[in-house]
């Protein structure tokens, strides 16, 4: 597993804390491991809710009519790479 | 049984003036006479089947092609989930059958036909065509948290005669063209009546997608023109509301699958600048009765329907219903029309559209194997947007095994998170679990971590 970057691992501590997952250490969360299906096993409702964390912590508003959050909420890299091109934006 | 001379023995797909719009879809606005059009053209190049599971995503697909299932004969079976394995269940029931819908998809091994582009285009314009009364329309089927789905049969006088009523109550009357947008799967039975079925009959434009997140809601109600319509749940809203985002006014927010709530349906009239209706209503008989939730705690029942009560029990009849329906809640009439809810005869719970029983999920966490008690249940709405949590004893079992029990079991909303361990459950000396003291053991544990 490659290591964290620092809005990845920021990223995977309001992921936890966020959907609950107690059983998860944010940094066991591989920047590239699948959030939904397989991998940590999320559905639309933790998107929603994860979504809304987001907007609340970043002011960044996700949308999945974009093609690009489709991609973003595959995993923590590309999730993380569209909150800081946001933010810079 | 005899046929009632007033009835004819088919009624028109659509009531609606040719040249109105029925949906925005690609880009465009579909009149009424030109979906007719694609209709026809559609049902006539369907396989030869007599059950079309149908899993189309976008709404106007959805519409399209479960109209031309019926047209074509067919009838529309519309699972819980587009899970391979509930597919695959009901395809085993009602069969031979294939699988209709517009994007990848895994169809469960089943035949499966893709609707074309082309096929919802603006082609040549047709009169709406009629369909046989007692015609089974579709199949909608509710998930059962373990073992079978429930089915519901729904003639096409079902669905026909109760979208009447719907559009009655849920605009009130109201002058349109309305514009709606939905959260929730059309293939669920409160999305099917709204966002389906009404456009049918209703002066409403449907808009084909099912934003989730708010920024999505937010740019596709500032596509639509005034006065629009959101059909949305609890949960859906409570995440709107979270975003700080300003959305264009809406006339009617539509909410149901869930107790919606004074405060939260007040915040959504001011920020919305809407009037919110809460429907009540259940799969098997369709949306009964509606409330202006922000001013009353009264339902008023939809005059089509005859409410009987005995003892707590209450069962619903209708002409247009196939047989009656016993309701899963306890209702106290405080007028001939007018009622409110006392709480539910069963244990069901529902989780953005998934219904299930907490008595059987908790059943399945104690056949875990290593979990000594356990119980699944509903906490109160804090900050999340609502989802099950569990207690449970058992020292050997980790959380990630229990939750991959359910996942291949249940639905995903179904499953619950977080899953919290602890020594023992507060149960009285008969083994019962009052609800307050396990809220207290939930409440003491969680301010602990």
């Amino acid at each position: 597993m490659t290591a964290q970057s620092a809005t990845e691992k920021e990223l995977a501590e309001l992921l936890v804390q966020t959907l609950n997952l107690e059983d998860v250490e944010p940094g066991s969360i591989a920047p590239e491991e699948a959030l939904f299906g397989e991998g940590l096993g999320l559905d639309s409702i933790d998107a929603l809710e994860l979504a809304l964390a987001i907007s609340q912590t970043y002011g960044v508003q996700l949308r999945s009519e974009d093609e690009r959050t489709r991609e973003a909420f595959a995993n923590l890299r590309a999730l993380s790479k569209v909150i800081e091109a946001e933010r810079t934006a | 049984m005899t046929d009632t001379p007033s009835r004819t023995k088919s009624a028109p797909l659509t009531t609606r003036p040719a040249d109105q719009h029925i949906a925005f879809h690609d880009g465009r606005r579909i009149t009424v006479a030109q979906f007719c059009g694609q209709v026809q053209a559609l049902a006539a190049a369907l396989p030869d089947q007599p059950y079309a599971v149908n899993l189309c995503r976008d709404r106007y697909p959805l519409l399209v092609s479960m109209c031309a299932v019926m047209l074509r004969g067919q009838c529309n079976l519309l699972p819980s989930s587009r899970q391979p394995s509930t597919v695959r269940e009901v395809a085993d029931r009602y069969s031979p059958a294939y699988v209709v819908h517009d994007a990848e998809i895994d169809t469960a091994g089943l035949g499966a036909f893709r609707i074309p582009a082309s096929a919802l285009e603006p082609g040549e314009p047709a009169p709406a065509p009629e369909i046989p009364l007692d015609q089974l329309g579709a199949i909608s089927f509710t998930s059962g948290s373990t073992g079978q789905s429930g089915a519901n049969l729904k003639p096409w006088r079902t669905l026909f005669d109760s979208t009447a009523v719907n559009i009655r109550y849920m605009l009130g009357g109201a002058a349109g063209p309305h514009e709606l947008l939905a959260t929730v799967p059309g293939q669920h039975m409160y999305g099917l009546e709204t966002s389906i079925l009404a456009p049918l009959q209703g002066d409403i434009c449907l808009h084909t997608g099912q934003p989730l997140f708010p920024d999505d809601v937010r740019a596709a109600l500032e596509r639509m023109t005034a006065p629009r319509v959101l059909v949305s749940t609890p949960l859906h809203l409570r995440a709107l509301l979270g975003s700080e985002l300003a959305f264009p006014p809406v006339q009617f927010v539509l909410s149901a699958t869930a107790p919606l709530g004074q405060e939260l349906a007040a915040a959504v009239e001011t920020r919305f600048g809407a009037s919110v209706r809460e429907i009540y209503g259940c799969s098997e008989a369709g949306s009964l009765a509606w409330r202006h939730t922000a001013h009353t705690q009264d339902w008023e029942a939809f005059d089509a329907f005859d409410f009987r009560s005995k003892g707590e029990e209450c069962t619903v009849y209708a002409d247009h219903l196939p047989e009656p329906v016993p309701l899963q809640d306890v209702l106290a009439f405080s007028g001939p029309r007018h009622f409110t809810l006392k709480g539910r005869l069963s244990d069901l719970v529902n989780v953005a559209g998934k219904r299930g029983s907490l008595a059987a999920l908790t059943e399945l966490l104690q056949d875990v194997p290593g979990v000594i008690d356990g119980v699944v249940f509903q906490p109160p709405h804090e900050n999340g947007i609502g989802r099950l949590a569990a207690m449970v004893v058992a020292p050997t079992v980790s959380a990630k095994t229990i939750a991959q029990t359910f996942r291949e079991r249940v639905d995903a909303a179904l499953v619950p998170r977080p899953i919290v361990f602890t020594d023992a459950l507060p149960r009285s000396e008969t083994g019962k679990l009052p609800r307050d003291k396990l809220l207290a053991a939930w409440r003491a544990h969680r301010s602990r971590s």
